[in-house]
């Protein structure tokens, strides 16, 4: 009799391990054909390390969230990151950077290299927003960019970059590339103002 | 008949009875040891009026003698010397004072003599004295007499003192000061008015409550200071504790120099592989910290996600 109500007890407590989720999606942040040629770059005798940014802590987790008009705040269910927004867009800053070559050398935070100069990179915004009635969307990136001089930690420049792209697919995947576009919009803009920096 | 007469015989018989006659005469008249005398001389300061020749000096009050003379100190005019022939029992010793003592309303006096101390030496004549002189103390009418010139002095003195107080400028202060007095007083009686009493008395039954009231405290109070006394007592133990710490500290800390300026540390070399690990180490942290933020959050949300999968999934926009 024992057994049995022992049974009875694990089956009850197991039947939330029975809950069948949805199947979820994992999205990466790929930017494609970017204007990377910046041959004329005064910073070319200089090394540069970016440094992690700086972001809220929604963008450092792999929810993909999105805004829902005007304040309301929800993630995607069958929809993540598949590493957060944070790490993502310093990875591509530093792949962009290095591929433009406007520096003479670019290196990750997790560099143990010294550099001249220092990029310091603030997430400000990121995000897919619907209406309220959820029949249109558009994703906006906000980015500041500040390069200081290792030595003397002065700033030597600094901006903020932003851009916002309409979305036709109104779900998950139309968010990714509405981000793709906006992030590859702030880094073209940041690629030609950082060219210009070290003229 | 033999009429011869031994006129021999018979002269010889009338010498010895006339002899004999005069022993006895002698015998008579000579004076008893009791009634041998001594003469002394008294030097009075004061008048010694209603004393007379034949006047009785007593010892103690029992007559022992008579003045014998009177006359003014030849030596010092004045001064009045009463010659006084004792009993030569009485007992005078240098410390025996003379007193002339009034006898009663007659006028009379006499000579007292008294204060014969024991112990003290037999009074003698001293030299160029022709009998022994005994010491005088004034009589009572001396003393009141005196005592009645130091009233009267200092009674002038008062007087004129008092004169001196109740001048013109006095007595306005004086004025003033009654006026105050009276001023005062009416204030006194206002507030020994029966409601400033009944007053009195709330205030003196509150001040008796109050009393009571910290006699109540009093052990409170008592044990409170029994309690700072032993807080303080642990803060000074505390504070040891810091202190020997501190110097613990202090030793390590001056130890760890030592070793850096020995050069068996060098904090450049040993951070510079460790902060770049510890730095990548840190933002792993940081993105753990978040998950397990979030997780918390979901749980806190719906605890019973813990065993059951209850908390409603809402889907995003092109979700199924």
């Amino acid at each position: 009799m024992i057994k049995v109500f022992f049974a009875t007890l694990l089956l009850f407590l197991f039947v939330g391990c029975s809950t069948t989720k949805p199947a979820v999606t994992e999205y990466k942040l790929s930017l494609k054909e970017l204007n990377n040629s910046y041959a004329s770059s005064g910073c070319k005798d200089k090394t540069l390390k970016v440094s992690q940014a700086f972001s809220s802590s929604s963008l450092m987790s792999l929810n993909m969230k999105y805004m829902q008009d005007p304040n309301s705040i929800y993630s995607y269910s069958q929809a993540q990151w598949s590493d957060s927004p944070n790490q993502e867009i310093t990875s591509q800053i530093v792949k962009v950077l290095r591929e433009s070559k406007i520096f003479k050398n670019t290196q990750s935070s997790k560099s143990r290299s010294k550099s001249n100069l220092i990029l310091e990179v603030d997430i400000e915004d990121f995000m897919q927003y619907y209406s309220k009635k959820l029949d249109s969307s558009y994703a906006k990136a906000t980015i500041s960019f500040t390069l200081l001089d290792y030595e003397t930690n002065k700033v030597v420049a600094s901006k903020t970059f932003s851009s916002k792209q309409e979305i036709d697919s109104l779900d998950a995947s139309g968010g990714v590339d509405g981000l793709n576009k906006a992030l590859k919009d702030v880094l073209t803009q940041a690629l030609e103002f950082l060219s210009g920096v070290c003229k | 008949m033999n009429n011869k007469v031994n006129y021999t015989f018979i002269g010889f018989i009338v010498l010895v009875g006339f002899t004999l006659m005069i022993a006895f005469s002698y015998w008579l008249l000579k004076p008893s040891a009791d009634k041998e005398t001594q003469k002394y001389n008294i030097l009075f300061d004061e008048s010694v009026l209603g004393l007379n020749i034949d006047a009785t000096v007593k010892y103690r009050g029992i007559d022992v003698g008579k003045v014998t003379r009177l006359r003014i100190n030849p030596k010092n005019s004045e001064q009045v010397e009463v010659e006084i022939t004792i009993l030569k029992s009485t007992p005078i010793k240098e410390t025996t004072v003379a007193k002339l003592t009034s006898q009663g309303i007659t006028g009379l006096s006499y000579i007292n003599l008294s204060l014969g101390d024991n112990g003290a030496a037999k009074l003698v004549a001293k030299e160029g004295e022709e009998y022994p002189v005994i010491k005088t103390e004034a009589s009572f009418f001396e003393r009141f007499e005196k005592s009645l010139g130091s009233v009267s002095t200092k009674l002038s003195k008062t007087l004129s003192r008092t004169e001196e107080l109740l001048d013109e400028k006095n007595q306005e202060q004086i004025a003033l000061f009654l006026k105050s007095t009276a001023s005062f007083m009416t204030q006194m009686d206002k507030l020994m008015s029966d409601e400033a009493i009944d007053d009195l008395h709330s205030s003196i039954k509150n001040f008796n409550n109050a009393t009571k009231k910290i006699d109540a405290m009093m052990p409170k109070i008592e044990n409170f200071v029994d309690n700072s006394v032993a807080w303080e007592n642990k803060i000074a133990e505390t504070f040891t504790s810091i202190m020997k710490s501190y110097m613990g500290i202090k030793a390590a800390m001056d130890e760890f120099k030592f070793a850096v300026k020995s050069g068996q540390f060098n904090i450049k070399d040993i951070s510079k592989d460790v902060l770049p690990t510890m730095n990548n180490t840190l933002v792993e942290l940081q993105y753990l910290m978040i998950r397990v933020e979030g997780v918390i959050n979901q749980y806190e949300r719906s605890p019973s996600d813990i065993l059951f999968k209850k908390e409603a999934i809402k889907k995003g926009p092109g979700e199924k």
